[in-house]
């Protein structure tokens, strides 16, 4: 029996061999000591993130996590660490909200497309039902663990 | 067995031929037979009007009906008369139900509730609040590397301080059948009430209260190929008339004075105002249907696919299997999970191809914890599901497999 696609788009271009490699990447996943996680929830699935961010002054040296994750949260995770690792609070906080354009399959300016060159496989995430939230899990999580660090 | 079933159920019968729709969430909740449908229309076509209360033809029909309806269920589970039949909105009301009026009359302060940890949220978080309020001690019956509750942790557990146990028939979350006739006839020795959730069971197999001398047994009409916005708490008469009321309002009163009020006998002192007419008729059209189909062919058919499916799964060696190992200790769910890919991955890719799954933690979070997950993938089955249907999902499984692994 051959298995029918009933949709327009092909589902093995989300679940690729990028994302597969995305989720494998083991580096940023691990627990940082000395570091309150913050932590990020979905309660509708029962995902949890623990995001540990080590912050100098404006600039987030390193952010890892651990957390009991689908493939796209996992992925998703991954990419948001190595496209934010070394950059400052500001950039981060503008970047979070190109990525959520990103993900609402909105236009995004000359310089986000340049940082989300290598995104593309969360551009299609929507085409999931339910599924964003997994791909925003991290980056709501970090927007709000920064958001707390900002004096107003 | 049931060949041409699938032609009763309309979403089924009319879905496109060239879309597959392999409809494997039936413990979420059935799809509805034609007859079910039908009858909503019918009802407020010919008799719309509010039942117990006119003294016009129409009333006294519609009364009429609610009443046939109930005594349907009465036959459906042999209960001894329809007055220990109440409608509540589903199972989850009949159980709030119970645990208020049960702490207004009877529990009290260190008295022991005892559950078990795979209760759905709706038998457990009751309990647990009403636990919270007056003081008494909600214990849990775990189980063992089966899935299963041995014996001699129900023998621990139930003591004579145990008032109340409530336990589900079959497990929503791992598919585990409870041996609920054997713990009720303990309970009873150690002087509880015996209460059972029979939501995952009623549509599966045959239920006769009587035979499981459960005091109280709750479900809800959707899972039963009946309309969404109905469900049953059958209770013994003489229990029921003890119990003060759950709801205030119309229709459960006697005598209502400005300081006071007498209530109505059982069951309308528990089902306060107008009801959900329609689907008590939609209810009882569902269990004449499961009547004419047979609850033991349906139970063969369904244990049937269960085994088929499960004997498919078992040999992959990178799919683990929740619930008993033996399928006599089993219903017609299959929980799993797959190597490296989480639940929610597994079950978007299967909507992909047109299989509806459940994956998430099936509100039994406690019982998740236990077993030291976060989440599986829910496979339920009903009579109207077919092998093809499982050779097609194991199909999907081995995509994802040589795909993704």
């Amino acid at each position: 029996m051959s298995i029918r696609q009933k949709r327009t788009f092909n589902i093995w271009d989300i679940y690729n061999d990028e994302l597969m490699s995305m989720t494998k990447v083991s580096y940023n996943q691990h627990a940082m000591e000395n570091i309150n996680p913050q932590k990020g929830k979905f309660p509708n699935c029962g995902d949890e993130i623990d995001l540990y961010i080590e912050l100098e002054g404006d600039i987030i040296r390193d952010i890892s996590f651990k957390g009991n994750l689908c493939l796209i949260s996992k992925a998703s995770s991954n990419y948001m660490i190595d496209l934010l690792k070394g950059k400052s609070i500001d950039y981060a906080l503008n970047a979070i909200d190109a990525f959520y354009h990103l993900t609402n399959e909105e236009a995004l300016d000359k310089e986000s497309s340049q940082v989300f060159k290598s995104g593309n496989i969360f551009k299609k995430v929507h085409k999931l039902h339910g599924r964003i939230n997994c791909a925003l899990l991290p980056w709501n999580t970090l927007k709000f663990a920064l958001n707390k660090t900002r004096c107003y | 067995m049931f060949n041409n079933i699938r032609k009763d159920f309309p979403l089924i019968n009319n879905h496109p031929k060239d879309k597959r729709l392999v409809y494997f969430d039936n413990a979420a909740t059935t799809h509805k037979p034609k007859n079910v449908i039908d009858i909503i229309p019918r009802y407020y076509s010919l008799y719309n009007s509010s039942h117990h209360r006119g003294i016009y033809d129409l009333s006294v029909k519609s009364t009429n009906i609610y009443e046939t309806s109930k005594n349907d269920i009465k036959n459906f589970i042999n209960a001894k008369s329809s007055e220990e039949i109440i409608f509540t909105k589903n199972a989850t009301e009949a159980l709030n139900l119970l645990a208020y009026s049960l702490s207004k009359q009877y529990l009290k302060k260190d008295d022991e509730i005892v559950i078990s940890i795979m209760e759905h949220h709706s038998n457990l978080v009751p309990w647990q609040q009403l636990s919270k309020k007056i003081g008494s001690k909600l214990k849990f019956l775990y189980i063992n590397k089966d899935h299963m509750i041995p014996e001699s942790e129900i023998k621990r557990k139930i003591t004579n301080n145990t008032k109340v146990l409530s336990i589900v028939h079959i497990s929503n979350g791992i598919g585990t059948l409870n041996p609920v006739k054997k713990i009720i006839e303990y309970a009873h020795s150690k002087g509880a009430i015996a209460i059972v959730d029979a939501s995952q069971s009623i549509p599966h197999i045959p239920i006769d209260v009587q035979d499981l001398n459960a005091d109280f047994l709750a479900f809800s009409g959707h899972k039963m190929y009946a309309p969404f916005g109905i469900g049953v708490l059958y209770g013994k008469k003489e229990l029921l008339d003890e119990l003060p009321p759950f709801l205030y309002g119309g229709d459960m009163i006697e005598y209502v004075y400005e300081h006071d009020t007498t209530f109505a006998k059982t069951p309308t002192k528990f089902e306060a105002g107008t009801q959900n007419i329609e689907s008590a008729i939609g209810l009882s059209e569902a269990v004449n249907y499961l009547k004419k189909l047979d609850m033991n062919k349906i139970n063969k058919w369904e244990m049937e696919l269960t085994s088929y499916a499960l004997n498919k799964l078992k040999p992959l060696d990178y799919i683990t299997i929740y619930g008993p190992d033996d399928l006599k200790n089993r219903g017609s769910i299959i929980s799993f999970n797959m190597d490296d890919i989480h639940p929610h991955d597994l079950s978007s890719i299967f909507n992909h191809f047109g299989i509806c799954v459940r994956s998430g933690n099936h509100c039994t979070q406690p019982l998740m914890r236990y077993l030291k997950i976060n989440s599986t993938v829910r496979a339920s089955f009903s009579f109207y599901n077919t092998k093809n249907e499982i050779d097609y999902l194991i199909d999907c499984i081995r995509e994802v497999k040589r795909r993704l692994i």
